[in-house]
């Protein structure tokens, strides 16, 4: 039983579509259930070159259902490897594309780091594609850090950059800009329903209805956290940007668990949902967490 | 500057824990709550601590303590018993005077309390928030409410924290209560069980814990079921929802929800073991 995470190093279609097809190939044969997490068009790509395999590999549109990084870990992979309990399961997780933002990159790489640590010791492999030729160095240069082994050229080899997943994940613990000047604030104490009717009459100006209520129901969960986990007020800045509403959290408490909110608790018993249910209700969720505090920002798009 | 009716939109069924960090503020609100309870036909029922100042408070009122409209107990008669807090005492005492109130025909009982008695050291009072708790389940019954009046700067945060939670909804002086954002239990005879209205989240998770311990604990034999009308909650988070989860799996069956708000939908995907019976 072991973990296997290698990143695959491709700069043109037909070597991406030969690796990728290989390795699903490879893991059909071998019984393995597959799935390919790949964005739109590159899904595309390989789903008409693995047409023949039929309903033996499972597809998911990693733009739409990884739009969030912080929920490909619990909602995509863990997900899928539980589905399919006392198997070793094969997953291909393209996360980074060229079009991530610049706010989006560093939860991308941590959530890179951090399937290390999520995967310890199950019997799985994922391989993550990065396109060289559209990405920016230094994000190839972050691969090398957060996967084991690298395939470069068709051959694989142990990347000689690979370090402990918890301390490269929070190499991208980073402040997060302060709110603009037009933000909207909030200093929230225990009353959750003033939080929610602070966020839901911003969330309602710009978003349909059950996608406000989903901003609503994810900012509640994090201002329950303030008062779960700190003996003070936190404050909230909400805000409009172009495609987006954003909401920006800031309390004195200090998350240390590096896969809070990655990691759907074992039972009901255990706390823990409310990080994991904002990862999936939002499209970005960036955490800055420091011994003098912490910031979570939620975004939601229209 | 006209004064805000903190209190105004009370019905039969809510508990409410009042933080009234301005004493004028505080007491003007409980006495606006007595006069509209006067009005409408309950029974009002007063204790503080205090019982001095609250009557001379409430001296317009004289012709309501002699009726036995409204009645004014002292702590050491109603919470405490022999100098001691005893949740289960204290239950028998709210039991008795709805009771009390309901063979004398009122419409209905209204308890306010003035709580700044509990940070003094009664022996026993670590035990209030169980109380507190616990009492929503008479609340749910449908007749009686209750507001209490706790000065937060009595008590530390944690402690603070702890009695907010069992209780349904929490007013602040300066901003009226507002029932769409606390949680509202209300009794429902046909299926047998319980409608919620409004809010469920961390800080009311606990008085909702107990009433739905209560509802699943007063089944009459295996058989029996309760359902849980959940389709006029506007709001629940993860800690309500997985008070209801939890008491769902110890149901074994015998609990039933109708509706399925978000929280609650993601909590039984993730580990639900198998889909509520008569959700919609």
């Amino acid at each position: 039983m072991m973990f296997h995470h290698p990143a695959l190093l491709y700069s043109r279609s037909a070597e991406y579509l030969g690796s990728v097809a290989t390795f699903v190939r490879t893991a059909v044969r071998n019984g393995d259930p597959v799935l390919v997490a790949v964005p739109g068009p590159n899904l595309e790509l390989v789903r008409d070159a693995l047409s023949d395999l039929g309903d033996r590999v499972a597809f998911a549109d990693m733009a739409v259902a990884g739009r969030n990084p912080g929920r490909i870990i619990p909602s995509v992979l863990l997900r899928f490897a539980t589905e399919h309990p006392g198997h070793r399961v094969s997953i291909v997780g393209e996360p980074i594309w060229r079009d991530r933002s610049a706010m989006e990159y560093p939860a991308c790489a941590a959530h890179e780091a951090l399937i290390n640590a999520a995967f310890a010791g199950r019997d799985a492999a994922i391989l993550c594609p990065y396109d060289v030729g559209q990405l920016d160095p230094s994000v190839v240069a972050d691969a090398w850090s957060t996967h084991p082994t690298m395939i470069e050229d068709g051959l694989l080899r142990d990347s000689d950059r690979y370090a402990d997943p918890v301390a490269t994940a929070a190499a991208f613990n980073r402040p997060l800009p302060p709110p603009p000047p037009y933000a909207d604030s909030l200093v929230y104490g225990p009353a959750l329903a003033a939080v929610r009717c602070f966020v839901r009459r911003h969330a309602a100006a710009h978003l349909p209805e059950n996608r406000a209520e989903e901003l609503v129901l994810a900012a509640s969960e994090v201002a329950a956290n303030t008062i779960e986990h700190t003996a003070g007020r936190g404050t909230l800045a909400v805000w409009a940007e172009p495609g987006m509403v954003v909401c920006q959290f800031r309390d004195a408490g200090h998350l240390t668990d590096p896969l809070a909110g990655r990691i759907v608790p074992p039972n009901t018993r255990h706390r823990g949902f409310g990080l994991v249910l904002t990862n999936e209700l939002c499209d970005l969720v960036r955490i800055h967490s420091h011994p003098s505090g912490t910031t979570i920002r939620l975004h939601k798009l229209c | 500057m006209a004064r805000l009716p903190l209190l105004e939109r009370l019905d039969s069924g809510d508990h409410l824990c009042l933080i009234v960090d301005d004493d004028i503020a505080g007491r003007e609100a409980l006495t606006d709550a007595v006069r509209a309870g006067l009005r409408g036909g309950d029974r009002v029922l007063y204790c503080s601590a205090d019982t001095v100042e609250a009557l001379g408070r409430l001296r317009p009122a004289v012709e309501a303590i002699a009726g036995g409209d409204l009645r004014v107990r002292p702590i050491e008669s109603s919470y405490l018993s022999a100098g001691v807090f005893h949740p289960a005492a204290a239950l028998r005492f709210l039991r008795q005077e709805v009771d009390d109130a309901r063979d004398a025909g009122y419409r209905g009982l209204r308890l306010l309390t003035d709580m700044s008695w509990a940070s003094r050291s009664a022996p026993g009072v670590d035990r209030l928030p169980e109380y507190e708790a616990e009492a929503n389940t008479i609340f749910a019954e449908g007749y009686a409410m209750a507001v209490c009046a706790y000065d937060p700067r009595l008590f530390d945060p944690l402690s603070r924290r702890g009695l907010a939670q069992a209780h349904l909804g929490t007013v602040a002086t300066g901003e009226p209560f507002d029932p769409s954002s606390a949680l509202r239990v209300r009794p429902v005879r046909e299926p047998f069980g319980i409608r919620l209205l409004g809010e469920a989240d961390l800080l009311n998770h606990a008085a909702l814990r107990a009433v739905i311990d209560h509802l699943l604990g007063s089944l009459p034999g295996e058989r029996a079921t309760a359902t849980v009308d959940l389709t006029q909650l506007r709001f629940i988070d993860t800690a309500a929802a997985r008070v209801l989860l939890l008491a769902y799996q110890r149901g074994a069956g015998r609990l039933k929800f109708v509706g399925r708000p978000t929280a609650l939908a993601r909590l039984f995907d993730l580990h639900g073991a198998g889909e509520p019976a008569g959700t919609v």
